[in-house]
């Protein structure tokens, strides 16, 4: 794949006299995954405006009825309307997703942290972290769920312990490669606080890493939450998240197909957009791929 | 040798902890155990009864230890619901699962290997970035509404394939293939979508490794340079990336049974998460993560082949 | 002479070899011509990042492009460009014809695949030997570079060798089809002293077994004057001076090329003798520039002591002294 002289000439050219779509050209994925996500959370926060309908509000009448004009998705079982169901949807699993990576991320730091700095709790703690990465995320949390009330908390809960050990993994092999760089140990020798080498120091280098994985985690959760709503372990049923949607249309699979689709589309879009934001993200920090043309 | 004894001795401490985190779940949730197993319904009698039948009165360490002791018996309890032995359930579940589950693990690498390899080779290009997309959908997807999608569209549409059941090996193979397709395709589209990414990642590094540049310098043509030289070199990361990420796909296969209606361990568990039958629960998350750590350990034991500077 | 007569087996005729960034093209090569003559050593000689390593591997296009872009220039090995060749045609060269030994022998070699098997490719895909055949060649290559038990030691890893000895293994392979070119990048920079003169003593003995022409590229003066018949001191993406060694050693004109003289440690600037201005190691101040966009006169001016203002104006062309002594310099009349 070869360019011509004349081809990267123009290039650098364009670079300079556009800077703006030279950074579209440059980082697609993050362009993408940045705009489809920012749609999506607006219309999740929007939500509450710009439904038609009620996500609850049941009808005996209009039950099961496909996409028309009035129902943009049709109805569901209970008559209620999927296209505001799928709007308001949205909320719940953002949140959950957000909610998530945020729980997972401040633990998975902390519990990194001390990792790192504590031979023997290192010792203690990874093992752990070993023993619970070896069970399969989603047994886990349905595991948990087993044992909890299920509510939106808990099924946050549920869906973030699996997470953490990974986060921690990372945090901890962060402070560990940090604490042997020479302008750490310099910083130790001549007295330093611990407090202050942690935050001068190991969180500005970890926090780039950590987004990235922190926005993977979210993409995770999000899916999470409908495998455990479709597994009849998550939200409650009266809350509507796409998961139970999903869930609820199994049932009238071959009546009413578009019951999963559209919160599935959804849910996947989402997804994706988070993915690719996360991959965008974590090319746009590597400076191998940062300075191509 | 020594490499290998590690190993294996590694294993121990892991398989500890799981069964010690297994059973503090139960003990670390919010209210009384006895009365979560017993469910919503139960009358303050039944949860008595089902604390006095999991001895959940007595202390915990002594649960603990008494627990353990029977688990290295191979007795794992006594279903809460059923009333049968928590191993002759799972017992019962288990081929279909383990059929499920290598009919997948072997779709997903006989797929993503090739993608990310001809990804890494075509970097930049569209076939790499339609690979790649084609790997971040199947990872954005759930699992169950690829299935659904597939099963209306061969299933219902086509009627090429069966919408859902499980035949078993004796019952011919043509049934046996066509009822563990979709769910293996489905199920593994995640899995697959993982070791493509990674494959593709670690090619790319090593081939811009000296050693590549070398071998160009003698005159090896692109491919001998892709298989032999460089595929050697990315083979351990690819490989733990399958291993690691079998947790991952033992979760996908949980769910897929529950789309395609197959009899198995997953179908158990979501049968027992709704009757609350925590015994069987604890048995499945044991059996499946002893197996996860096996499987990781065979791995490790791989990496001997094929690495010559891992033997000792 | 035309070169036809001289017997020159490769001539390197203006050749422009510039990397587009996100910022900016950057120049690595900028002009450069030369020749190698049969059966000579020549050397190329100048500070990182001058392009020497550049030209080295456009000769076997084994520079990604893009990146890189030729933007002129070529490069013509027994009368044809090799810049024009396909991929087919140049693996055919490479390893064949042309081999070229890399700097740093720990990572230029595979640690998944035996030695034995890396000498024996290229005679494999080149000379389409056996399996048994080649593996008889890597020995007796093995045992050509001085590594003793060749037959036990072809069946090894690279981690399994020393640094000295990885070196001897890449130059074994180099040679393994009989090259008429050897191309040695920095080949001894990543070693200890004592294994540098005994990788370059073997090398010389190499070439006068097989007959191969080498081009010796490093930034070690002292390499240059134990190995090279004529030297090429190359700055900024550009030739300076080209000398045979020993005019170039005693009669330097180029300020850059007397900067680099300077700047070696030499045994007989030793305490001993008192002179203060041979105390200190001469330095050259300044950096080496950035190689972006247009020049505008010698890009030598910013640190050379002899600069004046028509070496900020205009870009000084190679002229020759005598003896084929070429230099670009508007202020080296004298030595």
């Amino acid at each position: 794949m070869a360019l011509t002289l004349s081809q990267i000439e123009a290039r650098v050219d364009a670079a300079g006299r556009h800077p703006g779509r030279a950074f579209v050209r440059r980082h697609p994925l993050l362009v993408i995954g940045g705009a489809l996500l920012a749609l999506m959370a607006l219309i999740a926060f929007l939500a509450p405006w710009v439904a038609p309908y009620s996500p609850i509000e049941m009808s005996v009448l209009k039950r099961l009825k496909p996409p028309s004009s009035t129902n943009f998705f049709g109805t569901d079982a209970m008559g209620r309307d999927v296209f505001s169901r799928v709007l308001w949807g949205g909320r719940v699993s953002l949140g959950v997703g957000m909610s998530v990576a945020l729980l997972a991320t401040i633990v998975g730091v902390m519990m990194g942290m001390v990792a790192g700095f504590s031979r023997t709790a290192d010792a203690v703690i990874m093992r752990v972290m070993d023993g619970m990465m070896a069970i399969p995320g989603i047994l886990l949390a349905v595991a948990m769920m087993a044992l909890m009330r299920a509510s939106i908390q808990t099924v946050v809960i549920a869906i973030a312990v699996p997470e953490i050990p990974r986060v921690v993994r990372l945090v901890r092999s962060l402070v560990l490669v940090i604490r042997e760089q020479p302008y750490v140990q310099a910083a130790e020798a001549i007295g330093t606080r611990f407090h202050w080498i942690l935050l001068r120091h190991v969180l500005p280098n970890a926090l780039t890493p950590l987004i990235v994985q922190g926005t993977f985690i979210c993409a995770s959760a999000v899916l999470f939450e409908a495998y455990l709503s479709f597994l009849g372990a998550g939200t409650p049923p009266e809350i509507p998240s796409w998961g139970n949607m999903m869930a609820e249309g199994r049932a009238v699979v071959q009546l009413a197909f578009n019951i999963i689709l559209f919160p599935g589309i959804f849910l996947g879009l989402t997804v994706l957009s988070i993915n690719l934001l996360g991959d965008g993200l974590r090319d746009m920090l590597d400076p191998k791929i940062a300075r191509r043309l | 040798m020594l490499y290998v004894v590690k190993r294996i001795l590694a294993v121990i401490p892991v398989l500890g902890v799981v069964a010690v985190v297994v059973f503090l779940l139960l003990h670390l949730s919010p209210g009384d155990p006895a009365a979560l197993i017993a469910g919503d319904t139960a009358s303050s009698d039944d949860v008595e009864r089902v604390r006095q039948l999991l001895g959940l009165d007595r202390p915990l360490y002594e649960q603990f230890v008494s627990w353990l002791w029977r688990l290295l018996q191979g007795d794992m309890g006594v279903s809460v619901f059923t009333g049968l032995p928590v191993t002759r359930m799972i017992g019962q579940r288990i081929e279909p699962t383990l059929w499920l589950t290598f009919l997948t693990i072997s779709f997903a690498v006989v797929f993503a290997v090739p993608m990310g390899i001809i990804a890494a080779w075509r970097a930049g290009t569209w076939i790499d970035r339609a690979l790649m997309a084609l790997a971040v959908l199947s990872f954005s997807l759930p699992v169950f509404l690829i299935g659904y999608l597939f099963i209306f569209g061969f299933s219902i549409k086509l009627a090429w394939l069966p919408v859902q059941g499980f035949r078993s090996l004796s019952e011919g193979f043509i049934p046996f293939i066509q009822h563990l397709i979709l769910p293996a395709v489905s199920g593994g589209l995640v899995y697959m979508a993982l070791i493509a990414r990674m494959t593709r990642a670690t090619m790319l590094e090593v081939l811009g490794e000296d050693y590549i540049r070398t071998a160009r310098a003698r005159g090896v043509g692109s491919r001998r340079l892709l298989l032999r030289h460089a595929l050697k070199n990315a083979a351990v990361p690819i490989v733990t990336t399958i291993g690691l990420g079998i947790a991952l796909l033992l979760g996908g296969v949980i769910v897929t049974e529950s789309v395609f209606a197959i009899p198995g361990i997953g179908r158990l568990t979501v049968e027992s998460v709704l009757r609350h039958d925590y015994p069987v629960i604890q048995g499945i998350v044991l059996v499946v993560a002893a197996v996860y750590v096996f499987i990781n350990l065979a791995i490790d034991l791989l990496y001997t082949v094929l690495d010559p500077r891992i033997r000792y | 002479m035309t070169s036809a007569e001289r017997d020159t087996i490769v001539e390197v005729d203006d050749l422009k070899v510039w990397f587009a960034n996100r910022d900016a093209i950057v120049r690595a090569v900028d002009g450069v011509s030369f020749e190698l003559l049969r059966g000579e050593t020549l050397g190329i000689v100048g500070e990182s990042g001058c392009g020497k390593s550049v030209t080295a591997m456009t000769m076997l296009q084994l520079i990604p492009s893009p990146p890189s872009v030729i933007a002129g220039g070529t490069i013509r090995y027994n009368g044809e460009d090799l810049l024009t060749f396909d991929e087919e045609r140049m693996r055919a060269i490479r390893g064949n014809e042309i081999s070229m030994i890399f700097q740093d022998p720990m990572t230029s070699l595979n640690p998944v695949l035996t030695i034995g098997e890396q000498i024996a490719e290229p005679a494999k895909l080149h000379r389409g030997l056996s399996q048994s055949a080649a593996r008889e060649l890597a020995a007796e290559m093995l045992q050509k570079v001085g590594i003793p038990e060749p037959h036990r030691r072809a069946d090894e890893y690279p981690h399994q060798f020393s640094g000295g000895m990885r070196q001897r293994a890449m130059i074994a392979a180099a040679l393994a089809c009989n090259p008429k070119v050897l191309i040695a990048d920095e080949p001894t920079t990543a070693l200890d002293v004592t294994i540098q003169a005994q990788i370059l003593e073997l090398m010389l003995a190499l070439k006068h077994e097989f007959g191969t022409s080498i081009i010796m590229i490093t930034h070690d003066l002292g390499v240059v004057a134990e190995t090279c018949g004529r030297v090429v001191v190359m700055y900024a993406g550009r030739k300076v001076e080209e000398a045979a060694t020993a005019e170039l050693f005693t009669a330097p004109r180029h300020p850059y090329t007397l900067g680099l003289l300077a700047a070696t440690p030499r045994l007989d600037t030793a305490p001993a003798i008192r002179r203060a201005d041979r105390m200190r190691l001469q330095e050259i101040p300044g950096m080496v520039p950035t190689l972006t966009g247009e020049r505008v006169g010698c890009s030598f001016a910013p640190r050379c002591p002899k600069s004046t203002d028509i070496c900020r104006e205009s870009d000084p062309q190679l002229e020759d002294y005598g003896n084929g002594h070429l230099t670009a310099c508007f202020n080296c009349r004298s030595a």
